[in-house]
């Protein structure tokens, strides 16, 4: 039928995002459904190729001096066009959901891991467009972050602070870090006293655990 | 996006938090800031350089530093919560617990609410929120046993909560009015609410909508809101036709 494969999409891009509502945990992006997508292409393109045709049709009955039922033809015409109007929304939805989880996935990881890597073990669900566009995506976020608010950490965490010191457990090693008051070394399964600015980032990586 | 979709359309328990904490609350201090009058001159005297003096005082970016910088021991002064329960955690001071946070304040209310089935009492709009704070961090510093307060507290929740279910039943496509309902209640409520007042009011309009594109007549102000909505769908739909047409 019409249009059905596209909707397919639309019913994938709904699962992903459902599952990824239901656990806060991070994003996970399912592998894109290419074979999918180049189906609704071809089905595009068939139906691009029926417009022309019919515009031919149309051209060629006119010189011959044949009348036309204008109606009907403007009817396929809009059929048509409703059909390629639709595959085009459904797979714009399905990008776009792509886009944003991506999106998210540059704002919470990037900024806390170091710059430049590329959440490795996603990389193979994404297509090489994705790839770039969340490799640019990310130099944009950190072009802002190094303007004129450098002071401020605009990807930190979104959680008001409630105390300056905070106890942390170090969940696995972290090497040594450098505070205000000295040099912490993190070893496994020890506990520190320590200012909650100083370790944020450390917590968002999964570091430490703060209790 | 560059904000988690849980935080997009209402705020998150801790933020509501960080928001209360920002009322004034009274304290009694333990310490003394305030510089005597004869101390103050001498050092004057030493160094005549009132620069140097103010550098020495504490100096508040996000609130009237006055407050801080003349404390007395045990006379009361009003600074913001966030500082009361800084200091209160350092022993540094006994906070004044709010008048309505009594067992009689309480009292009062609870019959006010059950006098009043249609209204709720008037709380302070943090009372939720200042309560369980003052609960949590300075429990010694209430005049009333905390688990009759806390009875009471639960108690005024619970019958707001019915009150407020009640209320759900009246929801309807233009305006709703929630007189003295705390924030964190609101809260709470927000996501639902919305949701469904926009569907009815999406309902609504859609209504509106036919009867006036049967009419030909657009007029979009009488309803701000819903008018830009009206006229997107509208385009959006109209503008496929033309556009056959002209093939």
């Amino acid at each position: 039928m019409y249009c059905e494969l596209a909707n397919k999409l639309v019913v994938e891009a709904k699962r992903t995002e459902q599952l990824n509502s239901r656990n806060n945990a991070r994003t996970t992006l399912p592998v894109h459904n290419d074979e999918l997508v180049r189906n609704v292409l071809k089905e595009v393109t068939q139906l691009k190729k029926n417009l022309e045709f019919f515009k031919e049709q149309q051209d060629i009955m006119s010189t011959e001096g044949i009348s036309v039922d204008s109606n009907v033809m403007k009817c396929q015409y809009f059929v048509n066009l409703l059909c390629l109007e639709r595959n085009k929304r459904c797979l714009l939805g399905y990008q776009k959901l792509r886009s944003d989880m991506l999106d998210s996935m540059a704002w919470e990881n990037n900024g806390m891991d170091v710059m430049g890597s590329n959440l490795g073990e996603e990389n193979s669900n994404l297509t090489h467009q994705e790839q770039e566009y969340l490799k640019k995506y990310s130099e944009l976020i950190t072009e802002m972050k190094s303007g004129e608010l450098t002071d401020i950490d605009l990807s930190g965490s979104l959680i008001p602070p409630k105390e300056v010191f905070i106890d942390v457990r170090v969940l696995k090693d972290a090497g040594e870090i450098q505070t205000e008051y000295g040099v912490f070394n993190l070893i496994k399964d020890s506990q520190f006293f320590v200012r909650q600015s100083d370790v944020e980032r450390l917590i968002q990586q999964g570091f430490l655990q703060k209790i | 996006m560059s904000l988690p979709g849980r935080l997009q359309e209402t705020f998150s328990p801790e933020e509501v938090q960080f928001i209360v904490e920002n009322q004034k609350i009274k304290i009694f201090p333990r310490i003394t800031t305030s510089k005597k009058r004869g101390g103050d001159s001498s050092r004057n005297n030493n160094n005549n350089n009132t620069d140097n003096e103010d550098m020495s005082r504490w100096r508040m970016l996000t609130m009237d530093g006055r407050a801080l910088e003349n404390m007395i021991v045990m006379k009361s002064t009003e600074v913001t919560l966030w500082l009361a329960l800084l200091l209160k955690q350092q022993s540094k001071c006994n906070i004044i617990i709010p008048e309505w946070l009594t067992i009689k304040g309480l009292d009062l209310m609870l019959q006010y609410e059950k006098r009043n089935i249609e209204r709720f009492s008037a709380l302070p709009w943090d009372w939720l929120v200042v309560s369980e704070i003052l609960f949590k961090q300075a429990a010694d510093d209430f005049n009333d046993p905390i688990y009759e307060l806390r009875n009471r507290i639960q108690d005024l929740k619970e019958i707001r909560q019915m009150k407020v279910l009640q209320g759900l039943k009246n929801l309807n496509e233009s305006h709703m009015q929630l007189d003295n309902l705390g924030l964190l209640e609101i809260n709470e409520l927000r996501p639902f609410i919305v949701r469904v007042m926009d569907k009815l009011r999406q309902i609504h309009a859609s209504g509106i909508d036919t009867t006036e594109t049967e009419n030909q007549d657009y007029d979009d102000d009488n309803d701000i809101g819903m008018g830009t909505m009206i006229s997107s769908d509208r385009d959006a739909s109209s503008s496929i036709p033309p556009n056959a047409m002209s093939f």
